[in-house]
């Protein structure tokens, strides 16, 4: 058996390209009250997202590794994983858009697989879509003279999700979402 | 010694790379949601108005510095914001005959077990906060003007509203 991979060069690993991520806004990403035991679904829909910012090299891949708890835990305590009285089961949902733009109407799904005890999810988008067309030439690797704020855009993440509200104690829940971008 | 010193300049000069190079972040997010939870009240005094002392034909206890003041405690969601709102003026009904009185309540409240730093509750819809056990505390005082009423046991309730905000 022959394997034969395609060709995957990650230019990332040729330059010294800085990659931020930022906050946009300074909420968390918050299901908003009344909430009282045993009401089911709460939704947080994309419009309402907790939305974060990527700035990096326009022209380059990033891939986006996004975890989080499978559940919101009393008092942010995993200990209660177990708990069905103090955790409160929660779905995360996340999408991307990399037209240049916070729009969150253009912006495409990022797939998470939900279990009780964690949500995973990836992908890989170039921080600028290139609208269809094939990738150009590689980039030039940066120079003395290279300033990366010229070739420097902004995609963004959006994060929003549901908890399902069981028969559970009052008091303030919480979860961690953890997303790790690096340069394909 | 020579050596010594070209080492520590090849060092220094590594370092701003080291601190330039960041091709990899990582970030967290919390997600939070509040759940609010019954609210529990528990009488732990009713006023007490037995042989008080009569100024006039008015008596009364006042719901702070009174020792008489009843005294109640609600169980609620830890460092949860409530609205309180209460009855300013209850019918009392003789429960021996023919006649009514009309005591006006006065609250105070406070976050902790401390009666004399409580604060009168005399604002229509108040906005309060359960302390980090979940509790908060009320003090209830008023007056009533005994002149021409007959003889008798007066009852009547209070009620009092906790709203999660």
């Amino acid at each position: 058996m022959q394997v034969i991979s395609a060709q995957d060069i990650r230019f990332g690993d040729y330059g010294e390209y800085t990659i931020e991520i930022e906050d946009v806004g300074l909420e968390d990403l918050i299901f908003e009250g009344p909430i009282n035991s045993n009401s089911g679904i709460h939704e947080v829909e994309l419009i309402d997202s907790k939305v974060l910012s990527i700035i990096g090299v326009k022209y380059l891949d990033v891939d986006v590794e996004i975890t989080a708890d499978g559940k919101l835990y009393l008092d942010g305590d995993p200990s209660y994983d177990n708990d069905p009285q103090r955790s409160i089961p929660f779905t995360l949902r996340a999408s991307f858009a990399n037209e240049g733009e916070n729009n969150v109407t253009s912006s495409r799904q990022i797939g998470i697989a939900n279990t009780p005890s964690m949500s995973s999810g990836s992908t890989r988008f170039p921080i600028l879509s290139r609208r269809q067309q094939p990738p150009g030439p590689p980039p030039t690797p940066p120079t003395g003279d290279f300033d990366q704020s010229l070739v420097n855009e902004t995609a963004y993440l959006y994060f929003y999700g549901q908890i399902d509200v069981g028969n559970v104690v009052a008091g303030s829940y919480r979860g961690t979402i953890t997303v790790t971008v690096e340069y394909r | 010694m020579v050596y010594q010193k070209a080492l520590g300049l090849f060092i220094i000069s590594l370092l701003p790379i080291i601190g330039v190079a960041q091709d990899q972040e990582n970030v967290s997010i919390n997600v939070s949601a509040t759940v609010a939870g019954s609210v529990e009240m528990i009488t732990i005094n009713t006023v007490d108005f037995d042989d008080i002392e009569q100024e006039g034909s008015v008596i009364r206890v006042d719901p702070i510095f009174g020792e008489r003041a009843g005294k109640m405690v609600a169980r609620g969601t830890p460092n949860a914001a409530f609205r309180v709102d209460y009855i300013r003026e209850r019918e009392l009904m003789n429960q021996n005959g023919n006649g009514v009185i009309f005591f006006s309540y006065e609250v105070a409240g406070n976050s902790i077990d401390d009666q004399e730093t409580s604060e009168l509750l005399d604002q229509d819809i108040r906005d309060l906060q359960f302390n980090e056990d979940g509790e908060f505390y009320f003090w209830i005082g008023g007056s009533v003007d005994l002149s021409d009423i007959n003889p008798g046991n007066y009852q009547g309730e209070f009620t009092i509203e906790i709203e999660y905000i």
